[in-house]
């Protein structure tokens, strides 16, 4: 019993404490404009706390109210104006209350002292010098009636009387007054407290006697209480008293009050007859700093005391009240849905009394009936069950505001927390696990995103940074983000971070576009932070984010722009539990789609297949109205082969169809489409197309004029993308379980989950949105500006971006050369520079390093008397060479244009603008070339002969050539000269498509293939397929050229039919390999 | 069956309460504890692990050991009290006087 009621007790707490905090953030905005309301609401939650934490023998937590009821009463009666300071040490208590409140059994070990100096010293800071005796004074009433004087303490006395409250003093005999009337002790005081407050007791231990002395038959005490309840009406908590109830203030009557305001300062060491000290504000002594203070005087030690303080005192003392700590396991229903719940039980008995009924009778009419009843009903209650699961998002994002506060403060930032859609609900289970990953964003938003305010400020932006919380419906799931407009996520620090971590190979990290490499924040171990602060935590967090939102059945999503800001999305199912859906199933296998992703399900006749599927640039389009939207075929993505029933045999036949729109269906260019208006022109190709089937209708039993060749489409649409979904066949809407995908097939977008149907078989559940993307879907817009900004985008993303090692010429010239061909960097003292007949060199691992700089061979100026230099060490003509310049070096990646003629000359390969300056791009070859050009004698010897054989073939084969295909206008320059220079013709192309047709166009001169890998419209690896894949071309070398040279880039070089895969620039091994290829005539043995 | 049970230990005399504190037990309880005074016991220690109910007589013996015991320089405790007990001797300021302490983790 005692744990049931201590129970509930903790659960209305609870209660009370959820909101406070929210509560006292409110009041502190308010400011001076204390809204009194508000106030009364915190101190009535303190106020009942304090009363049951009495009752129950909890006793600190009793002590602890009651100082915060304190200072309430303070705020609520103006005394002092809500600050940050008073709202820290409020909700430092509160937060202490709440500790306590959930583990009672240990709260009365707990150490408060902190919080009650801090109240304490807060209250007595706030009062006026006249007023602080009052904390410590007391006030004297004389009973109505006579009898002697009462003592009480001014602040107990002040609030009965702002409260209304009539004081009694009561004169019990516990014997007489309660035993003998037939009550018991526990009865009377239970009332009381209820009824007001106990300000005082006092049993008078003396007139009990010792053992000596007949015990039980007196047992008087004087009770002092402060209740609502008035002297009319006291016969009622007083029953027979008659004149040992005496009014010691009543409020009708206030004058009665004057009596000696004096102070009368209570002496804490007497503990005579007050036993129970805990329950008034004990003098404790403050410090004279701030007592001395007579306005606002912020006390020091109670703000720094704000923080809650370390480990509670061992618990040597008496030992506490029941009770492990009571976990948060109820939930709460609104009545309203209780009351269906309830008529729905009731129905539900009724449907079952039926089905009974109808069972016995073997009556099949009455079975119907019961069988639609039933099913009525316990969908009904399935609904309202899965209700009573759903809270609101609110509830998860009112601690939000706290957690920013306290964090903007602890930053020195200013941030503003934005928070939408708190009524949005979520299965409970669904909103305490985003819990976490929420608070971890926030956080994270707080530190990393949002800038400091004087770094806002410089770059343009208003000194206060926000943070939105939102959530919000879209499409069947529930989308959470936390967006902040910061200083965004720099997709190649991560990258660099990942890299330098060792998280991943930097081969991969560069073929990857900015939002992958953004999206590597998830791997584990990654922390980009240069000082790892105490409040996001060292790098365990996204990924641990990303597990517990997978685990939930969630993804996130990044969304970031460096400067402006980031927004994670969170996307989660709205409930994990039962979704109706659609069952269709696909060559044999059934799959199932929600069927809040169904627009519409239609079936094509053969006959209007023409008609109704088009054909525009590469996609197949349905025409469903007035609109035209892509088509997916299930078995495509699936990767299986499409099959259907011959009617004539009724076996089935694989369908070779690759296309499903028919020959005769109608083509365009998206152009086309835009200019004549897909209305139109649907218009008109019916009308041809029609009268050409009429003609051909007449000529053959069709086997697509057969039911069986219908198409079944299912119309689905993921809220911003509608397509349409080529199925075998559709067949029921089921409510269906949705089990989770195991980790192994979690990665698969295109599926949201699996279910278990009727018949035991396992179906996937489709993720629609996830589908879209595998099928490589862009919504069809029809325009050719939205071809163009996709091609835009295309090109974009192949577009070369090239990594340079910048140094330093001249102090202020700057110059670069290509990242790939950098051995090595070495920093040096001019002192290492040995300069031997005319020329420099230094000591270099063992041997001798012949130095260059680019003055040497270029107009330009000299490094002059730089002491800090660099010599970047490189790999020319088979020997290492160092080029001198000077330091700083860095490195950078641009797509910076790289001009080619504005400041071309021998050694200078070109030019940029990076940075905001103009780099000249060293070229190497050259500058080793003209500084020692006794390196080339040899070599060129050899090539000589290449050159006359391929001379000659030139001449035999009239102008044999080199298929060169790259889409750096720089690169392919270069590569061009060398291959002349080697001594061979190039035909040259800026990306796949056009080497493909050059090389069409001239297939009896080309003889061997040289490509770059990453171009737009055909990348290297797509031309060596075709050239493999057609007989006329089939035997020619292929040589790639690329930055990317990891393994697995090799292997699948090889794969497509590449012979040699050369990382870029190494002129030499490129002119050996070629002239091994042209030697041998034909395609080389496959090298290792 | 007495309903309690006293223990005379190096000064101390323990009464465990095995059930109720009231008028009914307090006569032969108090004739207990006057004798374990007499011969010499400086402190008692209240056992009210099994108590539910406690009326004004049970505190009138409480309050009574007390003031023998003081006066002879000794103490009282009661220990083991439920949750109801507490609260009521709590507000009736005696729990200081008395040394009153909880029982710990009831198994009710």
């Amino acid at each position: 019993m005692d744990d049931a009621l201590l129970g509930e007790f903790i659960n209305e707490s609870r209660e009370h404490l959820a909101n406070i905090e929210a509560d006292l953030l409110a009041i502190e905005e308010g400011g001076a404009n204390i809204d009194e309301e508000l106030v009364n609401k915190v101190f009535r939650a303190a106020h009942s706390i304090k009363g049951g934490s009495g009752f129950f023998g909890l006793g600190r937590v009793k002590e602890l109210a009651h100082k915060a009821e304190t200072v309430l009463h303070m705020l609520r009666s103006r005394k002092m104006a809500p600050n940050a300071e008073i709202t820290n040490v409020l909700l430092a208590a509160f937060d202490r209350l709440r500790e306590m409140i959930n583990r009672p059994g240990e709260s009365e070990a707990a150490d408060i002292s902190d919080l009650s100096v801090s109240l304490t010293g807060l209250a007595s800071s706030y009062l006026s010098q006249e007023e602080k005796p009052a904390l410590v004074g007391t006030v004297t009433l004389q009973p109505e009636g006579g009898g002697p004087a009462v003592t009480l303490p001014q602040v107990d006395f002040d609030r009965a009387r702002q409260g209304g409250q009539t004081i009694y003093a009561v004169d019990y005999d516990l014997v007489h007054d309660i035993e003998r009337q037939g009550r018991t002790v526990l009865d009377v005081f239970s009332d009381l407290w209820q009824t007001g407050e106990i300000l005082d007791c006092v049993v008078d231990f003396d007139s009990v006697g010792t053992l000596e002395d007949a015990i039980g038959n007196q047992l008087p005490l004087r009770l002092v209480f402060a209740t609502v309840i008035g002297p009319g009406e006291s016969e009622v908590l007083f029953p027979n008293m008659g004149g040992k109830v005496k009014v010691l203030f009543d409020p009708a009557k206030p004058g009665k009050a004057a009596a000696a305001a004096a102070a009368v300062p209570v002496d804490p060491t007497d503990r005579s007859d007050r036993s129970d000290p805990s329950d008034r504000l004990v003098a404790i002594p403050v410090a004279p700093a701030v007592r001395a203070a007579a306005p606002v005087a912020a006390p020091k030690p109670a703000a720094q005391q704000a923080a809650p303080p370390p480990a509670q005192a061992q618990p040597s003392a008496p030992s506490p009240v029941a009770g492990p700590a009571a976990v948060e396991d109820t939930i709460r229903i609104g009545v309203g849905l209780l009351e269906r719940l309830m008529n729905l039980a009731g129905e539900l008995v009724l449907s079952r009394n039926q089905l009974r009924a109808a069972i016995a009778q073997k009556n099949s009419q009455a079975l119907a009936t019961a069988d639609g009843r039933i099913n009525q009903v316990t969908s009904e209650m399935q609904d309202a069950i899965m209700q009573t699961r759903l809270q609101p998002v609110g509830n998860v994002f009112g601690k939000f505001p706290r957690v920013v506060r306290d964090m903007a403060a602890a930053l020195g930032k200013d941030i503003a927390l934005d928070v939408r859609g708190k009524e949005v609900a979520l299965d409970k289970s669904l909103i305490e696990g985003l819990s976490d990953p929420l608070t971890h964003m926030v956080r994270n938003s707080a530190d990393h995103g949002v800038e400091m305010p004087e770094d806002r400020v410089k770059a343009g932006k208003k000194r206060q940074g926000t943070i939105r919380i939102e959530a919000r419906h879209e499409a069947g799931q529930v989308v959470v983000e936390v967006a902040d407009d910061g200083k965004g996520i720099d997709p190649e620090r991560i990258a660099r971070s990942a890299v330098s971590k060792g998280l991943i190979a930097a081969e991969k990290v560069q073929g990857m576009s900015a939002q992958e490499k953004v999206a590597l924040i998830f791997l584990p171990g990654l922390s980009t932070a240069e000082k790892v602060t105490d409040i996001s935590g060292r790098g365990v967090g996204m990924d641990v984010v990303k597990t517990n939102l997978d685990r939930l059945g969630g993804k996130v999503e990044i969304h970031s722009e460096p400067g402006k800001g980031s927004t994670f999305r969170i996307k989660l199912p709205l409930t994990l539990a039962i979704i109706p859906s659609l069952i269709v199933s696909v060559e044999g296998r059934r799959f199932a789609i929600p069927q809040i992703n169904v627009e519409e399900l239609l079936r094509v006749q053969p006959g209007n297949v023409k008609t109704r599927i088009e054909v525009v640039g590469d996609a197949e389009v349905l025409l469903l109205r007035d609109r035209l939207i892509p088509l997916v075929r299930f078995a495509d993505v699936l990767g299986l082969a499409p099959t259907y029933v011959d009617p004539a045999t009724g076996r089935r036949e694989t369908d070779r169809r690759s296309r499903l729109a028919d020959r005769r269906s109608p083509r365009r260019t998206l152009d086309e489409m835009a200019a004549v208006g897909a209305g139109e022109g649907a218009e008109a190709a019916t009308a041809t197309a029609v009268a050409e089937d009429a003609s051909r209708e007449r000529r053959s039993a069709d086997r697509r004029r057969n039911p069986a060749g219908a198409l079944e489409v299912a119309v689905v649409t993921t809220g911003t993308q509608t397509y349409g979904l080529v199925v075998g066949s559709f067949h029921d809407n089921e409510e269906i379980v949705v089990k989770p995908l195991g980790r192994h097939l979690k990665a698969l977008g295109e599926y949201a989950g699996a279910t278990i149907l009727g018949d035991g078989t396992v179906a996937l559940i489709v993720d629609v949105a996830g589908l879209a993307a595998k099928a490589d879907l862009a919504a069809v817009s029809g325009t050719a500006r939205a071809r163009e900004q996709a091609q835009a985008a295309e090109a974009e993303r192949l577009t070369d971006s090239h990594a340079l090692l910048l140094f330093h010429n001249a102090p202020d010239e700057l110059c670069a050369v290509p990242l790939d061909t950098v051995l090595r960097v070495e920093r040096i003292g001019p002192d290492e520079i040995e300069a031997v007949g005319g020329r420099r060199t230094m000591q270099y691992r063992g041997g001798s390093l012949p130095l260059v700089t680019l003055a040497d061979v270029a107009r330009v100026k000299a490094i002059g008397e730089a002491r800090d230099l660099a010599v970047i060490v490189s790999s020319v003509r088979g020997r290492e060479v160092g080029l001198l310049g000077a330091m700083p070096v860095d490195v950078v990646e641009t797509r910076a244009v790289i001009d080619q003629t504005t400041h071309r000359q021998r050694g200078v390969a070109g030019s940029a603008v990076i940075r905001e300056r103009t780099v000249l791009i060293a070229d190497l070859f050259e500058m080793v070339d003209a500084a020692f050009p006794e390196w080339g004698a040899e070599r060129d010897a050899e090539r000589r002969a290449v050159q006359a054989s391929a001379k000659v073939a030139s001449a035999e084969g009239k102008g044999a050539a080199v298929l060169l295909a790259e889409d750096s206008d720089f690169f392919r320059a270069q590569v061009k000269r060398f291959l002349e220079e080697g001594g061979y013709t190039v035909l040259a192309a800026p990306d796949g498509q056009a080497a493909w047709d050059l090389l069409e166009a001239n297939l009896d001169r080309v003889r061997a293939v040289v490509t770059d890998v990453e171009m737009p419209r055909m990348t290297g690896l797509q031309l060596a397929q075709r050239i493999r894949g057609d007989e006329r071309t089939a035997a020619l070398p292929i040589i790639a050229l690329t930055s990317l040279a990891g393994d697995e880039d090799v292997s699948r070089g090889k794969a497509a039919g590449i012979d040699d895969y050369q990382v870029k620039l190494d002129r030499d091994r490129l002119l050996d390999r070629l002239g091994e290829y042209w030697a041998a005539g034909a395609r080389a043995a496959p090298s290792g | 069956m007495p309903g309690y049970t006293v223990e005379n230990k190096d000064g101390t005399c323990r009464v465990s309460l095995a059930g109720d504190l009231t008028a009914a037990l307090v006569p032969a309880l108090q004739q207990e504890l006057k004798a374990a005074v007499a011969g010499g016991a400086t402190g008692v220690i209240f056992d009210l692990g099994g108590t539910v109910m406690l009326d004004s007589s049970g505190i009138g013996l409480l309050m009574a050991a007390t003031n023998s015991l003081r006066a002879k320089g000794g103490r009282v405790r009661v220990v083991n009290v439920s949750a109801d007990i507490f609260r009521l001797l709590q507000s009736m300021r005696l729990t200081a006087r008395l040394d009153v302490s909880v029982r710990a983790g009831e198994d009710s």
